[in-house]
């Protein structure tokens, strides 16, 4: 018998082609527009800027005004359960990984939004200036946050590992979805 | 049958596309004649308007900033932050590089407003900072429901600001004195104090749902002309068999052709090859075609460009003047290419 004809040779030849393509074209495919995604979540559309502006930047942004609003708060209200939680949370979003940072942004929001309302009912508008400034600057970078180009491109990513055959490729290599920060 | 098969696939076609785009059809308005105003709203006097005009013609040849200032009736269904931001990178506000513009956006009929940096302005004049300057001198006046005064306050202060931020040394009364010398020097009437202003206001284009609207009409109706010519051309390329003729058929139809090319004017004759190989079919009886000169392209100004009005260039396709503003504009302007990513104020806590 041939070589070429041997079915043995021919079975070992099929399954290291189906493993090629898996793991080699499609695998590292999808790896690659993953890290595509991810170098706009942390430089953005445009690196050359002489600003950072990117999702990273932003929630860096946010996390610090965050901290701002704990600090000028604390003046009005001293230190309370509100305050530790937005401070928590900010920290959470200034430094962790991409999940960690989901989720604790989705929690950061609501939680300034408390902040906000407590620090209202306790002092006069005129009194909590920097307050509000820091508030607003928070509020600033929330509306970047959700109009980054960021978000369209892991919608993008996301919905390819939702389909076949990126959702068996993904499911094989073990890539997750993309968080997207409520844009 | 295969025609109206067609037409009817094009018509439910054209119809499902314009289902599809008729969401994305929901636009902001377009750039007014003169590029740094647009008073749709019909809340700001033509006084306000040229201070508005020739501060930012100073402010833009100093250092590129511009500061929009825009009225309009209601942002619709829209949030007025998305509004904004649309409406700003749409009209490329402030310079390119720097990404230094600013729009002032009031939706009278909502009884809400937005403020938005651009880009490179916010990392110097940031949400906050803006926040304090609305409340001080826009919100007060807003409130009040003088819109004019509360324009007129704000427009100065933020002008002061990115002046002073960019270290343009130019100031709001310097605007005002080349507004007089404008009206001055175009006023009917002798004396400038004496006159009295009785025309209305640049306007942009209220219709954008007609224009868009005509746009996506017109790529219907072309997409169902496309298909009905190439349902024809599919169904006359079936109807006719090119059989092989012989010497004494070509002959007979050549002569025939000659004679009615020779009623038509401008049209060389079709030379049949002589026969040269068994087999051999004639390709075409009819006149060749002769190629068609391109058409010249109308290039025209992108979105965002608007000139025209007394003293400017060009035109824009969306902006015209109603009810006869005093000098048709001031000298048309257009954006610098700039943008925003967000990050603005708007009326109420945020």
């Amino acid at each position: 018998m041939r070589f070429s004809e041997n079915r043995k040779v021919a079975f070992v030849a099929l399954a290291l082609c189906v493993v090629i393509s898996l793991f080699g074209f499609g695998g590292m495919g999808l790896a690659r527009e993953r890290g595509k995604v991810l170098k706009v979540y942390d430089r953005g559309t445009e690196p050359d800027l002489d600003i950072r502006h990117s999702m990273d930047a932003y929630l860096d942004a946010a996390a610090e005004k965050a901290q701002e609003m704990v600090s000028e708060a604390e003046l009005y209200i001293g230190k309370t359960q509100t305050t530790q939680k937005v401070a928590d949370l900010a920290a959470l979003v200034a430094d962790s990984d991409l999940d960690t940072r989901y989720q604790a942004w989705t929690d950061l929001k609501g939680a300034v939004d408390g902040l906000y309302n407590a620090v209202q009912r306790a002092t006069d508008s005129d009194q909590f200036a920097q307050f509000k400034i820091a508030y607003r600057d928070f509020n600033g970078a929330k509306d970047k946050i959700e109009k980054d180009e960021y978000h369209r491109l892991a919608a993008d990513y996301n919905g390819l590992i939702g389909s076949f055959p990126g959702g068996l490729v993904a499911t094989v290599t073990g890539q997750g979805t993309l968080n997207t920060f409520g844009g | 049958m295969n025609n109206r098969k067609a037409l009817r696939l094009a018509i439910c076609f054209a119809a499902a596309l314009a289902l599809m785009c008729a969401p994305a059809l929901a636009k902001v308005v377009s750039a007014g004649t003169d590029f740094f105003y647009l008073d749709n709203a019909n809340v700001m006097s033509e006084a306000l308007e040229g201070e508005i005009y020739f501060c930012n013609q100073l402010l833009d040849k100093a250092c590129g900033a511009q500061i929009v200032v825009v009225t309009i009736d209601t942002t619709g269904t829209e949030a007025i932050d998305d509004y904004a931001y649309d409406l700003f990178n749409k009209w490329r506000i402030g310079d390119q590089k720097q990404q230094n513009g600013l729009l002032i956006l009031l939706a009278i009929g909502d009884d809400n407003y937005y403020v938005l940096p651009g880009t490179g302005l916010e990392s110097r004049f940031s949400a906050g900072y803006i926040g304090e300057y609305v409340d001080e001198y826009l919100e007060p006046n807003f409130a009040s429901g003088d819109y004019e005064a509360a324009v007129k306050k704000f427009f100065e202060a933020v002008f002061a600001r990115v002046a002073d931020t960019y270290d343009a040394n130019v100031t709001v009364s310097q605007g005002v004195d080349a507004y007089k010398k404008f009206v001055a020097a175009n006023s009917e009437s002798d004396s400038f104090g004496g006159y009295e202003w009785t025309g209305g206001h640049a306007r942009g284009d209220e219709s954008e749902e007609s224009g868009g609207s005509a746009m996506l009409g017109f790529v219907i109706v072309l997409i169902i002309i496309l298909v009905v010519v190439m349902a024809k051309r599919n169904s006359r390329r079936r109807a006719v068999r090119r059989p092989i003729v012989s010497d004494d058929t070509a002959t007979m139809i050549m002569a025939d052709q000659l004679l009615r090319n020779a009623s038509r004017t401008a049209r060389p004759p079709h030379i049949i090859p002589t026969r040269t190989a068994p087999g051999y079919r004639p390709f075409s009886f009819g006149a060749p075609s002769t190629p068609r000169s391109s058409r010249p392209t109308v290039s025209r100004p992108s979105s965002g460009f608007s000139g025209g009005g007394l003293f400017g260039g060009g035109s824009s396709s969306s902006s015209r003047s109603s009810g006869g503003s005093h000098f048709g504009g001031f000298g048309g302007g257009h954006g610098g290419g700039g943008g925003t990513r967000g990050g603005g104020v708007g009326r109420g806590r945020h």
